[in-house]
C-alpha cells in the first residue's frame, strides 16, 4: 500500500489533465503566422494538445501539431490557404472527450500575409517618420519606398497596437458562466418543474 | 466529464439518447406529484454543481452530485440530470447539444444503479446508511468515469487511456461526493424523511 501511493500520485501529476466541461481554442494572424491559444479555462493551458488545421471550405488537412507547455501552437499560413482564399478550420483535442474548434477568416491573412521578419529596418523608418530634416536625400529615399515597405511598416505597427485588443477578446471568448446565466437556469429548472405540476396535479382537482 | 461535439460517432450518439429516453421515461412514470419539488431543487443542484471545482495538483475537476440525485430521487435522476444537462449546454456551453444523450446516461445511470443497489443498505440506520451514502455518492462518480472511458472507446484516445486518467482525476470527486452524500441524507433523513424514497416504507416502494 505504501509503494502504491506514490506511483498513484505520480501518475496524477504526470498525466496532469485539466478536465473541466469545455476547452477554448482562440486563433490570430499575427505577422504571417497563425498563433494558436488553447485552454480549459483562463489559467489552465492545454499542454500537449492535438492540433489540427484544416481548409475551412474544402476540409482538407493542411498540418498537425501539439501545443507547447503554455498551451499555444505557431504555424506559418499555409500557402494552399492564401492561394485558395479560404478560411483555416483549427481543430483542437485536449483529450477525454474534449474538442474544440475556431475558424480563421482568409480575409485575416491574406492581408497579413508578407513575411513576420520586417520590423523595417532603420533608414526607413526614419525616413518615414521625418522626411523634411534629411532634405532632398531623405524626400528622395522617401519616395522610393515600395508599397510593400510600408505595408510591412504598417503591418507590424498594427500587430503592436492590436495586441491588447487580441487579448481582451481572447479572454472574453474564455469567460466562463456568469452570474446571469446561472440564475437563469436555475429559473428554467423552476419553471419547467412548475409547468409539470401544472399538468400533473389537474387530476387531482 | 462532459464529451464535446463532434468527438463520438453517430452511432453511439444515437444508441445514447435511445438509453436516455428510456431512462427518462421510467423516470417520469416513477415521479409523482408530491416530489416534483425535490426534483427540481437537486436539479438545480446538479446544474450548479459543475461550476464547482476541486483543484489537485494542476489538474482539476469538478463536482457531478449524480450519486447524490441518485440516492434521494431514483429512477427521477434522469430526467432531473437531462434537464440540468440542456441548460449547461445551452446557457454553459459545457458538452454539446447532440451528445446530451450519450452525457446523460453516463451519469444518470450509475446513479440509478448505485441506488437500486445500495437501497438496502440505505434504509437502515446509523452507520449502515452512512456507509451506504458515501458509496452512492462515490461509485455513482466512479460509475460515469467508466461510462465515459466507454464512449469514447472508439476514439483515438482508447478506453484505457481515457479510463485511467478519469478515473485518477475523479478520486478526490468521489471522496468529496461521499461525504456530501452521507451530509444530504444524514439531513434529510433528520429533517424531512417523507422526501427520502428509501425511507418511505411500502409508500415508497410502490414508486421506486
Amino acid at each position: 500500500m505504501r509503494n502504491v501511493f506514490p506511483i498513484l500520485l505520480f501518475a496524477l501529476l504526470s498525466s496532469a489533465p485539466a478536465l473541466a466541461h469545455r476547452v477554448n481554442v482562440f486563433a490570430y494572424v499575427e505577422g504571417g503566422e497563425v498563433v494558436v491559444e488553447c485552454s480549459f479555462s483562463k489559467s489552465k493551458r492545454v499542454m500537449h494538445g492535438l492540433i489540427e488545421v484544416q481548409d475551412a471550405a474544402s476540409g482538407q488537412t493542411l498540418l498537425h501539431g501539439t501545443t507547447d507547455a503554455d498551451g499555444l501552437f505557431r504555424f506559418p499560413v499555409p500557402e494552399q490557404a492564401k492561394k485558395s482564399g479560404s478560411g483555416l478550420r483549427i481543430l483542437l483535442q485536449a483529450g477525454e472527450g474534449h474538442q474544440n474548434e475556431w475558424t480563421v477568416d482568409a480575409a485575416e491573412f491574406s492581408e497579413a500575409s508578407a513575411p513576420a521578419d520586417p520590423p523595417p529596418s532603420g533608414p526607413q523608418l526614419d525616413a518615414a517618420a521625418d522626411p523634411v530634416s534629411g532634405g532632398n536625400d531623405a524626400a528622395s529615399r522617401t519616395s522610393g519606398l515600395t508599397r510593400s515597405d510600408v505595408e510591412d511598416v504598417v503591418a507590424a505597427v498594427l500587430d503592436a497596437k492590436l495586441a491588447p485588443i487580441q487579448r481582451e477578446l481572447l479572454e472574453q471568448s474564455q469567460k466562463g458562466p456568469g452570474v446571469q446565466e446561472i440564475v437563469g437556469g436555475i429559473g428554467w429548472i423552476f419553471g419547467l418543474i412548475g409547468v409539470a405540476a401544472y399538468f400533473k396535479s389537474r387530476p387531482r382537482v | 466529464m462532459h464529451i464535446s461535439e463532434g468527438v463520438l460517432s453517430p452511432a453511439i450518439l444515437g444508441l445514447g439518447a435511445a438509453l436516455t429516453a428510456c431512462g427518462t421515461a421510467i423516470g417520469l412514470r416513477h415521479l409523482d406529484y408530491d416530489r416534483l419539488m425535490t426534483v427540481a431543487i437537486l436539479a438545480a443542484a446538479f446544474f450548479v454543481g459543475s461550476l464547482i471545482h476541486i483543484p489537485i495538483g494542476p489538474a482539476s475537476a469538478h463536482l457531478i452530485l449524480n450519486g447524490l440525485l441518485g440516492a434521494i430521487l431514483g429512477w427521477a435522476a434522469f430526467p432531473a440530470i437531462l434537464v440540468a444537462l440542456m441548460l449547461q449546454s445551452a446557457l454553459f456551453q459545457y458538452g454539446g447539444f447532440t451528445v446530451i444523450g450519450v452525457n446523460a446516461f453516463n451519469m444518470a445511470l450509475p446513479a440509478v444503479l448505485c441506488f437500486l443497489l445500495l437501497r438496502p443498505l440505505l434504509s437502515r440506520p446509523g452507520r449502515m446508511r452512512t456507509a451506504g451514502a458515501f458509496c452512492c455518492g462515490a461509485l455513482s462518480v466512479a460509475g460515469a468515469g467508466l461510462l465515459t472511458a466507454a464512449s469514447l472507446a472508439w476514439t483515438d484516445q482508447g478506453f484505457l487511456q481515457a479510463a485511467r486518467i478519469l478515473f485518477l482525476a475523479h478520486l478526490p470527486v468521489m471522496a468529496v461526493e461521499g461525504i456530501v452524500t452521507v451530509l444530504a441524507v444524514s439531513f434529510l433523513y433528520k429533517v424531512r424523511p417523507e422526501l427520502l424514497l428509501f425511507a418511505a416504507g411500502p409508500e415508497g416502494e410502490r414508486h421506486a
